[in-house]
């Protein structure tokens, strides 16, 4: 009786997940294809064509690059630890993935804020040799706006494990044995601090692997993030590259599924 | 250093802030100007954005009074595949509601009030269901079965010892799911097809008409359930409780 409670319970977790995949599985064989008919050939299409493993790479360079950098701005944070301001840390909390995407939008791009900064610099070179506008295909402002959104999180997480795992006794420890500030942070407090938030690092890793909202304002039009290009292809006028879409939600679902197991590795 | 970092959280959202009351933003100028229109015929809340807000309050409190309470009863019968629950979790939600939108059709749901709430119940549900679960330890086990050993009836235990212990656990769930569902884009806009106008989806159709005033408007609207709730629960979010994110 109990396994059935639990098992009804447990249903509306797992079913739309399987379910998902197991329609895009099939839709990307072309099967209840309003207008073509069931062949390998999107396959083939997604396997051979480059756009699709530049998206991947494209998603996994944001991804890599927002997660560190925030990781090591909160961990900067952490250490220069202020007296008042904690909900000035935890501020970009408060903005919606849409609102991040609008504002930094008015910040970088060709009219926004930052550009009409650097039209009163009397030095003009300084404007053309950085390109940190909105829509760069660098991704320079996806990878700001990740950052901003992750810093709080990373902070507050970042606290927590420190008082959990009384790091400033440990650095007090170590300074009386003999080390410097600089080698007891160095080779005591970070190595602890990433050791324990490894699992986190990677779910945040995810999160950014999966933005949609920032990318889709921000990003480039080529390459472009692997969600916002999913959805072009399934979303948009062409009905030809559907099949190509469902396609891409496996090979990207694969992706997600190989990280999680690897979250669970660490978990255990 | 910190000083940098958080400079720059400020000029974000005092940015956010100065679009939201100002009327125009002429290119060479560092600020926007014309606070509260020139004209005097400044309205801070128009009818679109009332109704919007109307709407997705009524979606995000339901969706976290739903969710909470099916998520508290369910996370006492999980079992050692909670882990499992993470993967809806970490795939990008309109990712998800892309390759369920044709079951959503079948069932007659798509472009309603009711689907995006179905929609959203599929993504705030495991998170409730992984952050309650936590709370049935054990020694709660324990206490129920000596509870009703000693003849309390089932609403006296309910009332008098899961209510008070469960009360921080279930109070900063419902928050992070009503968070979820008042943050949430995707489902609001692949379900919803534009039919239901959430905040989220309003401040992006703001942006594709260039009214980046009434954008940002929007946006500072989404940004104050969340400031507050930020206010009462910040001990928790730098404090014992874990916290996920959202």
């Amino acid at each position: 009786m109990n396994k059935y409670i639990r098992a009804l319970f447990f249903l509306p977790i797992i079913l739309p997940f399987v379910t998902g995949l197991a329609y895009s599985l099939f839709k990307s064989f072309g099967f209840w294809d309003p207008i073509g008919h069931t062949s390998y050939s999107h396959w083939s299409k997604i396997l051979f064509s480059p756009t699709t493993y530049r998206s991947i790479a494209y998603s996994v360079y944001i991804a890599t690059f927002s997660t560190s950098i925030s990781f090591a701005l909160a961990l900067t944070l952490l250490f220069h630890k202020p007296a008042r301001v904690n909900l000035l840390v935890l501020l970009p909390l408060i903005l919606s993935p849409v609102s991040v995407a609008f504002i930094f939008l008015q910040l970088l791009s060709g009219n926004g804020f930052f550009a009409r900064l650097l039209a009163k610099v009397p030095d003009t070179s300084i404007i053309f040799s950085v390109d940190l506008t909105a829509q760069s295909p660098h991704g320079f402002a996806i990878i700001l706006a990740l950052t901003f959104m992750t810093i709080p999180v990373f902070y507050a997480f970042l606290t927590k494990i420190a008082e959990e795992e009384q790091i400033n006794h440990q650095i007090q420890l170590s300074r009386e044995l003999g080390a410097s500030y600089w080698q007891s942070i160095w080779k005591i407090a970070i190595p602890t601090l990433i050791q324990k938030s490894k699992f986190f690092i990677l779910l945040y890793f995810v999160f950014a692997l999966s933005s949609y909202e920032i990318p889709l304002l921000l990003g480039s039009q080529n390459p472009k993030m692997i969600t916002v290009f999913i959805i072009d292809k399934i979303q948009k006028f062409d009905l030809t590259t559907i099949p190509e879409g469902f396609g891409l939600v496996i090979i990207y679902s694969f992706l997600i599924i190989l990280i999680s197991r690897w979250m669970f590795q660490i978990v255990k | 250093m910190r000083w940098i970092i958080l400079f720059n959280f400020v000029i974000v959202i005092g940015l956010l802030i100065l679009l939201a009351i100002s009327s125009e933003w002429p290119y060479p100028n560092l600020m926007p100007g014309g606070y509260f229109s020139k004209n005097g015929s400044f309205q801070f809340f128009n009818l679109v954005l009332l109704k919007s807000i109307y709407q997705s309050l009524l979606l995000s409190l339901t969706l976290a009074l739903l969710t909470t309470s099916i998520g508290f009863v369910a996370s006492r019968y999980a079992s050692n595949h909670t882990r499992l629950a993470l993967l809806p979790f970490l795939i990008a939600p309109i990712i998800l509601m892309a390759t369920l939108r044709h079951f959503f059709i079948t069932i007659g749901v798509n472009n309603t009030w009711g689907g995006v709430l179905l929609g959203q119940f599929f993504l705030a549900y495991p998170f409730a269901f992984i952050f309650l679960h936590p709370f049935w330890t054990q020694k709660l086990q324990d206490a129920l079965i000596t509870s009703q050993e000693l003849g309390a009836t089932f609403m006296y235990t309910f009332t008098k010892i899961i209510g008070p212990l469960a009360r921080p656990a279930l109070t900063l769930c419902f928050f992070q799911t009503f968070l979820i569902s008042w943050f949430d884009y995707g489902t609001a806009i692949i379900i919803g097809a534009g039919q239901v106008k959430t905040l989220t989806v309003l401040v992006y159709q703001y942006v594709q008409e260039a009214n980046i005033y009434l954008a940002a408007r929007a946006s500072l609207i989404i940004g104050i359930p969340a400031f507050v709730l930020l206010l009462i629960n910040k001990h928790y979010i730098l404090g014992k409780i874990p916290f996920y994110g959202s």
